[in-house]
């Protein structure tokens, strides 16, 4: 999604060396603070970055959100490489929300689109040696000796007669010195790299396997209440009539009252609030939903389908391209609609007080957090205190406002934080869904068996209109999400292709999911790829050599994964293997899937997953991004779906919308491309490449083309 | 309806309905968080607790059916189990958590696993914690820490 690479700091951002109270250093970011409505700056908003304790311990602040992607362990891992930290003295602190954790592109603080290592790479790089040459000023004075005479290592500075002092005992000179601007600092070449490249435990690690963890859901304040909303049956319902008297009788329950997302129950536990619920007696109006049911919904994408569309790509002339030819492979898919599920179900908790707010909740957008307590009680948005807990799973779910919302109703109606708590039930049916999208793929093949022409034509909703983040527009005025690896990027060597997006909006709340567009487009693109492959009688993967020549990552991902799979060994009857590669968020990944038969079912045997991630700042971290990203996708591929019978969500529960459980499991292997290039996403790019490897290998074993998702409810017969 | 509960080898009397999960008497009553809630309906494991050793969903367990004098072990009680311990030292020798939310649950039933089984086979693996889901996927990383912790476990007692 975030393709371009990111920009330099700005320059008007610098560092600010004080001294801590008690003794000690703060390096501090002085940030431009952008008015809401311009970019025009208002102030300049310092906040602790860097604490250098008297101790030698080190305090680095990370406002990137924590949601198991490793952002806290792998971005203090940049800042000690270049400042030179003894690893063992650094602790990361989540700090409150701030203009200085704001984006490099975009002027708010949030996680997502696999952006926190590849979108702060250069800017932490530029903090922490900044930082460095500080203390390098200042031991310079200390000794009164050159500054080119001095070295730094592991937390101290080293003269040349082998003296050595702590980072930490220098904050009172360094206290007085200004550091240099973040755009002419000298940064380490990688071969300097000792903390860069190195697999480090996770920081977050021991508080995470002794329930000393703190999410959104474990927040405890005095006096708070808990709430929970009876939600809409049906998107765009509202109430018509409600009775509470018996809900308002339940032990505890301090209130009932209709909100704008439906009734509140609020108790002095959860519990209490959710029995209470149970009593209710609403009444709805119909909903806003054009689809009523799933057959409904696919035959209107399909309608779609039949459309023009907004142009995303046009290269060279597919005029005469032609369905009713014989050289011609056409086919038309389907894929559904998919909840993130994140473990922890949506929770938020909000203190709303006179002059000012606080929140409490693990969010992906901690800006539009501020914006959106600020709007709802006129507060200003400097004023809404944002404390971001660990997030129990976000997968881009946790970047909606809509919970924060709910729970800021309503906590201004009580003068104690109240924290609103979503059940899973109403996790699952909330919506925010990866949208349901058609495709058809149309190809010729010329007299030697090469792809000359394709059309692509995608229906799909407007992601950009339902997240508001305009930075994903193409400039052909495409929702770059939409058409994820079929615009501008298109890697196959194809000389006639044109892609068109046809808007499609059924109603649905829409939004991002673990690589949203990569995660269907791949699908479509490579499994039509072994459909082309199969026509002109070639090796799906010598197709894919053959066609992406000029694009050296995709070979270096494909040779190697062909290599690890052991692509050209025949395998055993009734086994066969699939290949997909699909670029996203800067990083490319090839996969190969075995799968079998069971009872007509597919099981998938195992997967070899190769990524050109660029440098790998903590390569175990990558790879468990890149294993947790495979049973992500085989989660969806298998069994994810939300439909929908009379307008209403089906899916309930963990029941009815099953995911991996470790028995599914296949053996898994993943490689990584030797590469310090910039650093590219890793928490998604791992994700697309499953579905069509798997669909392919099950195209391969029975000659049935996959083309609607998910497998559940599909039979397969071996050829 | 008052309760007197045994819960990490400290008695806590609580006064709750009685249709009130262990889960949310942990919770909401007693503060202590680290048993988490995922499903509401024994769907997803992760509010597993011991229940006289025996690994249970604490949100399908309403409080009233707790016999007087069963022993609860939480996750909060497993750095005082050698079991617990092993487990907790193999998840962060073998990075097991990611967003970490499910991972009281895992070690939970982990932890009982290993406790009553010295060497389980990738299989009884599988059995032990096929109740327990993890979206982010960090199953592998679970097979491994389980057989490492199994292993330090079967040579210290040997």
């Amino acid at each position: 999604m975030l393709k371009k690479q990111p920009m330099l700091l700005d320059r008007r951002s610098f560092l600010k060396a004080t001294s801590l109270l008690g003794g000690g250093l703060l390096l501090s970011l002085n940030t431009p603070v952008f008015a809401a409505d311009s970019n025009t700056t208002k102030d300049f908003s310092p906040s602790a970055y860097i604490r250098l304790m008297p101790d030698n311990s080190v305090i680095i602040s990370i406002g990137q959100s924590e949601m198991g992607q490793g952002a806290l362990t792998g971005m203090a891992q940049i800042i000690a490489e270049e400042l030179d930290l003894n690893w063992a003295d650094v602790t990361v602190d989540r700090p409150a929300a701030a203009a200085a954790f704001n984006n490099v592109r975009v002027p708010a603080q949030f996680t997502g689109g696999s952006s926190s290592i590849r979108g702060f790479y250069t800017y932490l790089r530029q903090t922490g040696a900044a930082a460095r040459q500080v203390l390098l000023a200042a031991a310079a004075q200390h000794w009164g000796q050159d500054i080119g005479s001095l070295k730094t290592q592991a937390g101290q500075v080293i003269n040349s007669q082998k003296e050595r002092i702590n980072y930490g005992e220098l904050s009172a000179i360094a206290a007085k010195l200004t550091p240099p601007a973040l755009d002419k600092v000298r940064l380490k070449k990688a071969s300097e790299f000792t903390i860069i490249g190195k697999a480090l435990k996770r920081v977050d690690a021991p508080d995470k396997t002794t329930g000393k963890a703190v999410f959104g859901l474990d927040i405890s304040l005095p006096g708070m209440l808990s709430a929970v909303v009876l939600h809409p049956p049906v998107f765009g319902a509202k109430v018509k009539t409600w009775n509470a008297d018996e809900a308002k009788a339940h032990p505890g329950v301090v209130d009932v009252y209709e909100i704008s997302g439906g009734i509140a129950v609020v108790a002095n536990s959860y519990w209490r609030a959710l029995k209470a619920r149970e009593k209710l007696q609403v009444t709805w109006s119909e909903g806003t939903l054009s689809i009523t049911d799933d057959s409904q919904h696919k035959a209107a994408l399909s309608q779609a389908l039949q459309q023009e569309g907004l142009t995303a790509l046009d290269r060279g002339n597919i005029q005469g391209l032609s369905a009713d030819d014989e050289a011609t492979v056409a086919s038309e898919y389907f894929v559904p609609f998919l909840s993130q599920a994140s473990m922890e179900p949506l929770n938020c908790t909000v203190h709303v007080k006179s002059d000012s707010a606080e929140v409490w909740t693990g969010t992906q957008a901690q800006t539009g957090v501020q914006w959106a307590v600020a709007k709802l009680t006129g507060l200003s948005p400097e004023t809404v205190k944002v404390n971001t807990t660990f997030l129990g799973g976000g997968f881009g779910r946790r970047s909606v406002q809509d919970f924060v919302i709910l729970a800021t109703e309503v906590a201004m109606r009580h003068p104690v934080p109240v924290k609103v708590i979503f059940t899973r039930e109403d996790d699952m049916k909330a919506g925010y869904y990866r949208p349901a999208a058609a495709c058809q793929l149309l190809a010729s093949l010329d007299s030697t068996g090469k792809p000359d022409s394709l059309s692509v034509k995608l229906a799909v909703p407007d992601l950009v209109e339902h997240t508001g983040l305009k930075f994903l527009r193409t400039p052909e005025g495409v929702d770059g999400t939409a058409v994820e690896g079929f615009g501008a990027h298109f890697p196959y060597a194809i000389a006639n292709v044109k892609t068109q997006w046809i808007k499609y909006d059924s109603g649905v709340p829409v939004w991002f999911w673990r690589a949203v567009g990569a995660s269907q487009n791949a699908y479509f693109l490579e499994t039509f790829i072994d459909q082309l492959a199969s026509k002109a009688k070639r090796d799906p993967l010598q197709m894919r050599l053959d066609l992406l020549q000029e694009q050296p990552r995709f070979i270096a991902v494909l040779k190697q994964v062909a290599e690890k799979s052991d692509w050209y060994t025949p395998m055993p009857k009734g086994r066969a293997r699939g290949i997909a590669v699909f670029e996203s968020f800067g990083s490319v990944c090839a996969q190969v899937a075995e799968v079998s038969l069971a009872n007509g079912k597919p099981v998938v045997e195992k997967v070899i997953c190769v990524a050109d991630v660029g440098q790998a700042i903590n390569p175990d971290l990558v790879k468990t991004q890149m294993y947790g990203s495979i049973i992500y996708a085989l989660s969806a591929l298998n069994n994810g779906q939300i439909t929908f019978q009379n307008s209403q969500v089906q899916q309930n529960n963990f029941w009815d919308h099953p995911v991996v459980r470790i028995s599914e499991v296949p053996e898994m292997e993943v490689t990584l491309i030797d590469s310090n290039a910039h650093p590219g996403g890793v928490g998604e790019p791992a994700t697309p490449p499953l579905a069509p490897a798997v669909c392919n290998a099950l195209y391969a074993l029975t000659g049935q083309k996959v083309l609607e998702l998910p497998l559940a409810g599909q039979t397969f017969r071996l050829s | 309806m008052k309760y007197q509960l045994s819960i990490n080898s400290e008695q806590h009397d609580v006064d709750v309905e009685e249709d009130t999960p262990l889960l949310w008497v942990l919770r909401d009553t007693l503060n202590m968080t680290g048993t988490k809630f995922g499903c509401g309906v024994a769907a997803c494991g992760a509010c597993t607790v011991h229940l006289n050793g025996t690994p249970v969903r604490s949100c399908q367990l309403p409080v009233g059916q707790i016999q007087a004098g069963a022993k609860i072990d939480t996750i909060e009680m497993m750095a005082n189990k050698t079991e617990g311990v092993a487990i907790q030292q193999a998840w962060i020798e073998h990075q097991v958590p990611q967003c970490g939310y499910c991972q009281s649950g895992q070690i939970m039933s982990a932890s009982a696993l290993i406790r009553d089984n010295a060497n389980p086979s990738d299989k009884e693996i599988d059995t032990a914690m096929n109740g327990n889901i993890c979206r982010c996927g960090t199953y592998k990383q679970i097979r491994a820490a389980i057989s490492s912790a199994a292993s330090t476990r079967g040579n210290n007692n040997a």
